[in-house]
């Protein structure tokens, strides 16, 4: 009589087979996310970027002053207004800034994008700096990537300007 | 008794294996046609599997360093155009017929810029200078090697020679390279006034192998689009033209 191989060998060896392929599967998914990552990282910076950049266009050629006088507006009201349209995914959009004809433009959000928030804040005086109301304003660019792991949390880019109202 | 005692663990322990076994166990005899038909199978199967798992292993690996390291130069590519229009005193994008593109965004229209309406021109043109450009242009000179070149040009008046300097940067996973002026116009108190930003958009494509044609565009791709807002972007529609030697001649 000659044995087989036995239920406890082939459990062992399948064991083997595991302990030897899950680490390179498992290299190959974290390759995967993390060039994933590094490309919402990269989009994340641009749209955040595009966005800063009209603020201080915006600023510097109309003025902040002109733009809340015109629409009886706080700076905080005109600028967050612009939230309820920031999450545009389909195509390029032009967004009025509250009761006036002037936009601002923003990218379409690719996949995995799931947030982009203006939020600003008042700066209290300093004598240090020039005469005038200071905001700093933050550019907050979110996403979230697919993962077998329930509790994958959302990844967050912030850009930070800082704008004058009177000029 | 210790003698006793082992003897008959070992009997015991003869017996369980006997026992876990029985259902295992087989003749010892030659192997049939079809036993060894099935074996040779099986251990064909296991290292076609075990090679192909471990090639394409390899080969995503490759892939996805080369996609990092196209989205690396990709970003060193929009922030050298940044970096360019900052310092600039106009700028301008040529169609494929060689006119000048700007796209005139009005009041009324909140949507841009539509692929039926607006050309995507794949070149762009910087005036540094009165006689220096700087330009950006797509090449796919060779299959494998693709990416935007960046080429500054300064047109010597003393000996009319034209000194050149090219930037290459190798986004080897590009696919598209779209660049326009974009208009904006705005009103305050019933006065117009404009901003001009410049569009681009580039496609970068991850798992493109090389010199393969994807003409239906099934595979999955990564576009980058964003408006490049510089205070000082000017548009300029100073005349040009494309030589057929390949040279550009601009005229301030």
């Amino acid at each position: 009589m000659k044995k087989a191989v036995t239920f406890v060998e082939v459990i062992i060896s399948m064991a083997i087979v595991a302990i030897i392929v899950f680490p390179f599967l498992d290299l190959m998914y974290s390759s995967k996310k993390n060039a994933t990552g590094s490309m919402c990282e990269l989009l994340a910076t641009h749209y955040s970027h595009e966005i800063t950049d009209q603020l201080v266009m915006l600023g510097t050629s109309i003025g902040y002053k002109t733009l809340c006088s015109q629409s009886s507006l706080s700076m905080k009201d005109l600028l967050e207004s612009l939230n309820d349209k920031l999450l545009e995914k389909e195509k390029m959009a032009r967004l009025p800034l509250k009761n006036l004809d002037v936009s601002i433009l923003v990218s379409p959000m690719a996949r995995f994008f799931e947030e982009r928030k203006i939020t600003v804040e008042e700066i209290p005086g300093n004598r240090q700096l020039v005469k005038g109301d200071y905001f700093k304003v933050v550019v907050k660019i979110g996403w979230k990537l697919p993962s077998v792991q329930l509790d994958s949390n959302t990844s967050y880019h912030e850009e930070v300007v800082f704008l004058r109202k009177t000029l | 008794m210790k003698a006793i005692k082992s003897a008959k663990i070992s009997e015991n322990s003869d017996y369980m294996k006997q026992n876990l076994f029985r259902s295992f166990a087989v003749e010892n005899r030659a192997f049939t046609i079809v036993e060894l038909c099935v074996t040779i199978l099986i251990a064909a199967s296991i290292l076609y599997f075990t090679q192909s798992f471990f090639i394409s292993g390899v080969k995503h690996s490759i892939s996805i360093t080369e996609y990092l390291d196209s989205i690396d130069q990709a970003n060193k590519l929009i922030f050298s155009i940044r970096h360019d229009l900052l310092n600039c005193k106009s700028v301008i994008t040529p169609d494929d017929s060689g006119n000048p593109i700007e796209a005139l965004l009005s009041c009324g229209s909140p949507e841009l810029p539509s692929s039926e309406t607006t050309v995507y021109p794949s070149m762009l043109i910087i005036s540094i200078g009165d006689n220096a450009t700087i330009s950006y242009q797509i090449n796919f000179q060779k299959p494998d090697v693709t990416g935007v070149a960046r080429i500054e040009e300064e047109k010597k008046i003393s000996d009319n020679s034209i000194s050149r300097n090219v930037t290459w940067f190798s986004v080897s996973k590009i696919r598209t390279f779209k660049v326009i002026v974009l208009k904006n116009t705005h009103k305050i108190e019933n006065v117009g006034m404009n901003t001009r930003h410049l569009y681009l958009e580039m496609e970068v494509c991850p798992m493109k192998k090389s010199g393969e044609t994807d003409e239906e565009n099934k595979r999955k791709s990564a576009k980058l689009i964003n408006t490049i807002s510089p205070n000082s972007l000017g548009y300029s529609t100073w005349n040009y033209h494309l030589p057929t030697n390949g040279e550009r001649i601009t005229t301030p």
